[in-house]
């Protein structure tokens, strides 16, 4: 009996330690104790430097293209796919319509336009947005710029911004509602929604082949050409900020916006994952974002956080700001807030002044204020006696 | 200078006062001073009496001695008339009595801002689902600046300066319905059967 | 030099006993690799064609002439023609991908009781369920394969660098681990099954040497509860999916695989018994491998308790809820339930919701209760009707009860809810395609067929190894 229990147990001494030798040998223990350590913020911003005519540009250490001129290449390679798919499509458009049509000679326009552009993150620029809730009337029309700004396929119903109905009372998303057709209304509020450009964003955390990661100046950006489409960032968004191209791309010469971006705007592949990029194509080249532009009530407010004569850090300390799902912690770079100033319902009863709620006009001086009971100051002397009767 | 000639048109569209054709000066010099009673003028069809500015008397903004002028001393403009910078000198009245929304004017936090590039144009695009977009054509795409996008009386007529909402846009979309697949259906269905059907034969026959 | 002949007559033995059989294998072997090759031209026809063919003509620069030729075409086909949207971003592919991962977790825990226990009867068994772990896991790789968006590419950047370099492309992603673990258990079991058969196929005398038995469940045994964890933390720790964030997810997981392996292996197990004279597995097998499923089953119900208790008892949080609803709700329950449903269930369900489920997602509330009732019926006559489980129909319809239940509590009802209604509240529904369930049929068509193949090679070792038949019958 004890020699059978000795060669069991030394058996299975022996497996034990093949197994613990296999271990050592794959295992690399920096590396297991730098995937346990949280992704900072100062480490994105710690990335490579990279001094350009005299201003300092970082990639972030999470990118898999480490220098400029890998990115240039990739930008090359985009720019000549981009042109392309553009001339398919200017083809098909002279086809159709004549090759001395108008929409010929600016689709072709278009396609000869084309930049791809790689510019890289500048030091010390934090871009954020804010937005004013109170001014926002649900008008989406930063929803449909963004469409026509950023190359998106308009066939397959993809919109980067989606503006989400809540009632004023709740701010609670289980009860939106995407698709109302009128609008505004006083008790409820109007929250476009798109990429919040998290601190910790959870879905770099789970891009299995790192074809999105978070650049050194804020923006998540999204490599076309290395996602795979496994729809695990769609997954991990708490925002739902991520759309795939369920279909294969469809390129609009006629609509084609020919300022690109290569980790931003370029008319994306089938099945790949897009999103908002801050329009990185106009914002690193000091422009402002699309949605910012169109807005008809000057409710965005885009720039770079860390700027004292910007508008984000104004926003923050004169009238402060919330984000969607704080307790997520993913730390989001897209603050809201309730300005001084509401842009006036539908369903106002005054629209044109300033009290446009309609609220009871304030009584004169000497009438009685509307705690006092109906019937004057006896009423209530009545009551305390009995009271005091007790 | 094309951009400049599509915001005085949009203006003109936006603003309601109404302004006669003569000039102003057939009027307002030397004659037609304002005491500091004045509320309604009906040639230009403008009541203070409403609105939000129903609080304020003509005084307080126009010159009483001659109120083609502003008390900041800026020639009014017709805004159809108006370049876009001269109405920009207006903005500092507004800032007289509305402090914290000019701090925040400056810094970009009310109002748009837009951008301009050396060589480029602007064109104001209707596309996608009839909704507006500022396409802007530039050379290189490059060296760009981020400029506020409108003066004060751009959005807000000084006279009635409640700024109604707009009109909103249709509702969001949503990827299409899983396109038709009956051929599909089809043959895979009977394929499965056939397999099944194959599969418990073999298993049941003797 | 002799091992060397040794292993090129194993080799032989599994590529001529795995064609070698009588006109039901050859049906069985032609109709699964029918069906598979089809739904398999199906995936790349249709769902997967623009990728490839973007993959290989733009970015691999190849001629585009053969691709048109075999009628695939950049501008057809995609991912358009599943239900699945940017609100369910995972629909039936990962639905049956978790229950087969399942399946084949459970297999090397056979061979590891058979080798902890010493028993007789579960040693003869032991190399099927290696077999069967062989087989699911197929399945569960074709079914991912068949998901990815593009599958060229994730070749390209996620299985060479890891195969070749041994780096993984991001530490982070439990995707990496996944891929890892699920290739080594695969590549752990062909070591196991080509081990057992090269041995038992000499005859009696022959045995594996039992170091290499220990070294080899040392490492497949956790392994394959750690296939199943992982797969398990892939959904586990992400915050936008409240229904899924909780640690109890990766216990269910293996709790109802411990389930429903076995059943699977039991329904072969008779198959086999009943089709290769000369197998015989001890009746007792049956009855101690039926009553260990069940303990998983009690297990996994536990499971399901606890969830309805933490998600209706106290929790306000109405994401977690209102995607409970989803699962739970039924006519019957509505009663019980009404207290528990905040006013925002209105907005889902209307005033009149004693119904199943969230509209248009009835069919989870269905699974839901199917796992419940046909799981707990299966414990009850497991404990209370000791004659069903002592006959072999018995245990055969305790068995497909089991597999039953599981199915319904593993794929959609565990997958889907996670996404309605998703992070925005928005409810869009979703039901799979015809080309969703063809690819799936594709996958599980060529498990298999598979499954066959290398089943029978090793049922005609354990033969040979064993004895014509069993100890008791």
């Amino acid at each position: 009996m004890v020699e059978k229990g000795g060669k069991v147990r030394r058996n299975l001494l022996k497996g034990i330690a093949a197994t613990g030798i296999t271990g050592m040998m794959v295992l690399d223990r920096d590396k297991v104790k730098d995937m346990l350590k949280p992704v900072t913020k100062e480490d994105l911003e710690d990335g490579y430097v990279y001094t350009i005519n005299g201003e300092e540009y970082v990639i972030s250490a999470e990118s898999p293209y480490k220098t400029p001129e890998e990115l240039k290449e990739l930008a090359k390679k985009k720019e000549q796919d981009a042109k392309r798919r553009c001339m398919e499509s200017a083809k098909e458009i002279c086809k159709r319509l004549g090759e001395n049509s108008p929409e010929c000679r600016l689709a072709k326009k278009h396609c000869k336009e084309i930049k791809v552009k790689w510019t890289l993150a500048k030091k010390g620029v934090r871009w954020a947005m804010a937005l004013d809730l109170n001014r926002c009337i649900g008008c989406r029309r930063c929803a449909y710029a963004c469409v026509q700004e950023n190359n998106i396929d308009r066939t397959q119903g993809i919109e980067w911004i989606k503006v989400l109905n809540l009632s004023r009372e709740e701010l609670e998303l289980i009860a939106t509602d995407l698709k109302y057709t009128d609008a505004p209304y006083k008790e409820r509020v109007y929250i476009p929604l798109a990429c919040n450009q998290c601190e910790y964003p959870p879905c770099t955390m789970v891009c299995p082949v790192r074809a999105t990661w978070k650049e050194a100046d804020g923006i998540v950006v999204v490599d076309s050409y290395r996602c795979i489409g496994c729809r695990y960032c769609i997954t991990a968004c708490p925002y739902g900020a991520r759309h795939l191209n369920w279909k294969p791309v469809i390129v609009d010469a006629l609509t084609l916006n020919p300022n690109m971006h290569v980790l931003g705007n370029v008319p994306r592949e089938v099945h790949t994952v897009e999103k908002c990029i801050f329009c990185m194509q106009r914002s690193r080249d000091g422009g402002t974002t699309a949605c910012v532009e169109i807005c008809p009530v000057g409710a965005r407010a885009f720039g770079n956080l860390h700027d004292p004569e910007g508008p984000i850090m104004r926003i923050i300390e004169e009238y402060g700001a919330f984000v969607l799902k704080p307790y997520a912690g993913t730390k989001p770079r897209f603050f809201y807030y309730f300005g001084p100033a509401r842009t006036p319902p539908k369903d106002a009863k005054n629209p044109k002044s300033s009290n446009w709620l309609g609220n009871p006009p304030r009584p004169e001086e000497g009438a009685p204020g509307p705690n006092v009971l109906p019937g004057g100051e006896e009423s209530f002397n009545e009551e305390k006696k009995s009271g005091e009767g007790m | 200078m094309r951009s400049v000639l599509l915001a005085t048109l949009l203006l003109a569209a936006v603003t309601l006062a109404y302004t006669p054709a003569y000039p102003c000066t057939y009027c307002h010099t030397p004659f037609l001073k304002l005491n500091g009673n004045v509320k309604k003028a009906e040639i230009h069809k403008i009541d203070l009496t409403v609105g939000a500015h129903a609080g304020l008397y003509c005084s307080n903004c126009h010159d009483p001695k001659n109120p083609m002028r502003l008390i900041t001393g800026d020639v009014v403009i017709p805004p159809n008339l108006a370049s876009e910078k001269d109405l920009m000198k207006y903005n500092k009245l507004c800032a007289q009595c509305h402090p914290r929304v000019y701090a925040d004017y400056m810094v970009g936090a009310h109002g748009n801002s837009t951008f301009v590039c050396e060589g480029g144009t602007t064109y104001f695009v209707i596309g996608y689902k009839n909704s507006p977009w500022w396409y802007h054509e530039c050379p290189e795409y490059r060296n760009m600046h981020t400029v506020p996008g409108k003066p004060c009386v751009f959005c807000h007529n000084p006279h009635d300066p409640v700024k109604p909402p707009a009109s909103i846009m249709p509702p969001p979309s949503d990827r299409p319905a899983p396109y038709k697949q009956d051929a599909i259906t089809y043959t895979t269905s009977f394929l499965m059967l056939l397999a099944a059907a194959l599969s418990i034969f073999a298993y049941v026959k003797k | 030099m002799s091992e060397i002949i040794e292993i090129f007559k194993t080799i032989w033995h599994f590529i001529k006993y795995a064609f070698n059989g009588g006109w039901r294998h050859w049906v069985f072997i032609f109709a699964m690799a029918g069906l598979g090759a089809y739904t398999l031209g199906l995936w790349a026809g249709v769902q997967a064609a623009p990728a490839i063919y973007v993959q290989l003509v733009k970015h691999l620069n190849f001629d585009p002439s053969l691709l048109k030729m075999l009628g695939i075409r950049p501008d057809q086909g995609g991912m358009i023609y599943t239900d699945m949207s940017d609100s369910v971003a995972w629909g039936m592919y990962i639905s049956f991908f978790v229950f087969w991962v399942g399946v084949a977790a459970a297999g090397v825990l056979f061979g590891m009781a058979a080798y902890v226990f010493r028993d007789k009867g579960f040693m003869r068994v032991a190399p099927v369920a290696e077999a069967q772990a062989i087989a699911a896991i197929v399945v569960a790789l074709l079914l991912v394969f068949v998901d990815v968006g593009r599958p060229i590419r994730t070749i390209q950047l996620l299985a060479l660098p890891i195969m070749l370099n041994f780096k993984l492309p991001n530490w982070h992603s439990v995707f990496d681990y996944d891929f890892i673990v699920l290739n080594s258990y695969l590549i752990v079991n062909i070591i196991g099954v080509f081990l057992a058969v090269h041995w038992y196929r000499r005859g009696p005398k022959y045995a594996p040497p039992k170091w290499l038995m220990y070294a080899f469940m040392v490492i497949a045994g956790p392994l394959a509860i750690g296939i199943h964890t992982v797969t398990a933390f892939i959904s586990q720790a992400l915050t936008a999916r409240p229904y899924w964030n909780s640690p109890l997810l990766a216990p269910a997981y293996v709790a109802t695989a411990l389930a429903a392996g076995p059943a699977v292996l039991l329904l072969v197990l008779m198959i086999a018994e009943k089709f290769y004279k000369g197998y015989k597995v001890p009746k007792y097998v049956y009855e101690k491998t039926i009553i260990a499923a069940t303990v998983a089953l009690v297990v996994g119900l536990y499971f399901t308790l606890s969830e309805a208790q933490e998600t209706f008892w106290y929790t306000t949080e109405p994401a977690k809820r209102i995607q409970a609803i989803g699962v739970f709700l039924a006519p019957f329950v509505c009663n019980i339930m009404k207290p528990m449903l905040k006013d925002y269930a209105f907005y889902f369900a209307g005033h009149g919701f004693c119904r199943w489920g969230l509209p248009g997602m009835e069919y989870i509330a269905i699974l839901n209760w199917i796992w419940i009732v046909l799981g707990s019926l299966t414990v009850l006559l497991v404990v209370f009707v000791p004659p069903l489980r002592k006959r072999y129909k018995g245990v055969a319809l305790l068995a497909t009860l089991i597999v039953l239940a599981v199915v319904s509590e593993k794929t959609f009802r565990i997958v889907i809810p996670a996404y309605v209604p998703d992070v925005m509240g928005v409810l869009h529904p979703y039901f799979p395609t015809p080309l969703e369930v063809a690819l799936t049929v594709a996958a599980h068509a060529l498990g298999l067929l598979v499954y066959i193949l290398v089943a029978r090679p090793v049922l005609v070792a354990l033969v040979r190894h064993y004895g014509a038949h069993g100890e008791e019958h």
